[in-house]
């Protein structure tokens, strides 16, 4: 799996979180893990939301960051949030109940995975891709970029979606 | 035996390895070659458990074991089963048997049941068949039986043997010759599940004269926590009742009069263990009436 490289960016997003074990309900690949209640729930205030949904329409894409900390080696807990790209300029008309994320300047290796690949341990393979590339891996977070390539987790064989692992630096 | 099966119980073998010894989640992850996120949804998949979550249960048992058996100070064994301090300990160690280690030493409780066992291959192929399904808690209304009772010397390779002597000597009893066993109870003398008696039986319909060989046995209305589960994995599902599904939902186990431990029942759809539970206030649960069940 060989990524593309992008050019640093910084990304801005408004959505919703949560912390924790992601699969300590449900494991399976459906919507009934701690995932997919966050991207239920998220899609709910959407739907209710003229004004978000307009942010959504000029830039279009979801995000799913997974953020790392402390606890997520020795535990196995993690932030996962989900949402969308804002513009600076409307952050102070963002609603109370989304959070926003800044995540800041990097370049990303961008992985594009398709079909069952969406279900295989893809962070290995890429991890051994990253190895192999001399690319280092910036460890606290990496995010999964959705658009209508992704056509829901029962299509999974006709979806695609991008994989952003932040770099420090080509060695 | 498929392969992420296989893994995950190497997995297991090593958090077994390690109840001693600081690890992390990522440290097993790494060593079955799995990712973080990818060992995360498959341990939690296949155990039914969180990775932390085993790791921690298995601890607090092996040290529960070692609150009864030895002298041994309780900020040692907290050290020993790598806790930050004893108060980190002993917060966990309430959270999971409801009662401090002082306390737990002092009563030395029934260990069986109680003290989470390591998980076998045969619990993880029990948790990953076709034929598992999660657990349901249910209100069930008194029922009598009747039917013959033996006291169960040893469980280990002679349970079934016991079980299918019993079965066949009721059949020889009943005036109805179509009728078959309808029902396996476990009752104990002081609720110790190490001195038990098993009974089985069919049910007794109101009026029905009582067969004079046989004796009448009851179980109690109530609440109870029932599984279905194949005859050779009886264990195997008490094992998940009482120590992944309990923890999951806010319940415990709990004897009812007459020290009735558990009954199994055989119905259409296959034989059903049950056991009376008591459910937390924290607890979601719905209940469902015990007709659903049969």
């Amino acid at each position: 799996m060989i990524p593309i490289i992008s050019e640093p960016r910084q990304i801005l997003l408004a959505g919703m979180s949560f912390y924790g074990d992601p699969f300590d309900i449900h494991a399976g690949w459906d919507e009934e893990n701690r995932i997919g209640e966050l991207w239920n729930r998220w899609m709910r205030f959407l739907y209710h939301n003229p004004f978000c949904q307009n942010l959504a329409a000029e830039m279009p894409g979801f995000y799913e960051v997974h953020l790392y900390d402390e606890d997520t080696a020795e535990k196995g807990l993690f932030e996962v949030f989900v949402g969308i790209a804002i513009m600076e300029s409307v952050l102070h008309k963002i609603p109370e109940n989304l959070c926003l994320k800044n995540l800041p300047e990097s370049k990303y290796a961008i992985f594009t995975l398709q079909g069952m690949d969406i279900k295989s341990d893809w962070e290995n393979t890429i991890q051994l891709s990253l190895l192999e590339s001399g690319l280092q891996r910036n460890d606290s977070y990496n995010f999964q970029y959705y658009d209508e390539r992704f056509k829901g987790i029962q299509h999974i064989e006709s979806s695609i979606l991008d994989v952003y692992i932040p770099i420090k630096n080509l060695q | 035996m498929n392969e992420p099966l296989e893994s995950i119980y190497d997995a297991i073998e090593f958090f077994e390895d390690h109840l001693y010894e600081n690890v992390t989640v990522a440290q097993t992850a790494d060593f079955i070659g799995y990712s973080l996120f990818h060992f995360i949804r498959m341990f939690n998949r296949i155990v039914h458990h969180t990775p932390y979550d085993y790791l921690i249960r298995r601890r607090l048992s092996e040290s529960a074991r070692i609150l009864t058996n030895s002298h041994r100070r309780i900020t040692d064994i907290a050290q020993d089963f790598c806790f930050q301090n004893q108060e980190s300990y002993s917060r966990a160690f309430k959270r999971m048997f409801d009662m401090q280690p002082s306390q737990w030493r002092e009563e030395a409780p029934s260990e069986e049941f109680v003290l989470m066992p390591k998980i076998t291959l045969a619990d993880l192929a029990f948790r990953n068949s076709d034929f598992f399904r999660s657990p349901e808690l249910f209100i069930w209304s008194e029922t009598r039986y009747q039917g013959l009772m033996t006291k169960i010397i040893e469980d280990k390779n002679g349970l079934q043997e016991w079980e299918n002597s019993l079965a066949a000597d009721l059949k020889n009893c009943l005036s109805d010759v179509s009728a078959s066993p309808q029902v396996t109870i476990t009752f104990s003398v002081n609720s110790d599940w190490r001195n038990r008696y098993e009974f089985i039986g069919i049910e007794k319909h109101k009026n029905q004269r009582q067969t004079l060989n046989l004796v009448e046995r009851i179980v109690p209305a109530g609440n109870y926590a029932g599984i279905f589960y194949p005859v050779d994995f009886f264990k195997e599902a008490r094992t998940y009742l009482f120590f992944t599904w309990f923890p999951a939902v806010c319940c415990r186990a709990t004897c009812h009069e007459f020290f009735l431990l558990s009954f199994s029942v055989l119905s259409s759809q296959g034989r059903q263990l049950f056991v009376p539970v008591v459910i937390s206030e924290k607890s979601n649960i719905r209940l469902k009436d015990s007709r659903a069940a049969i």
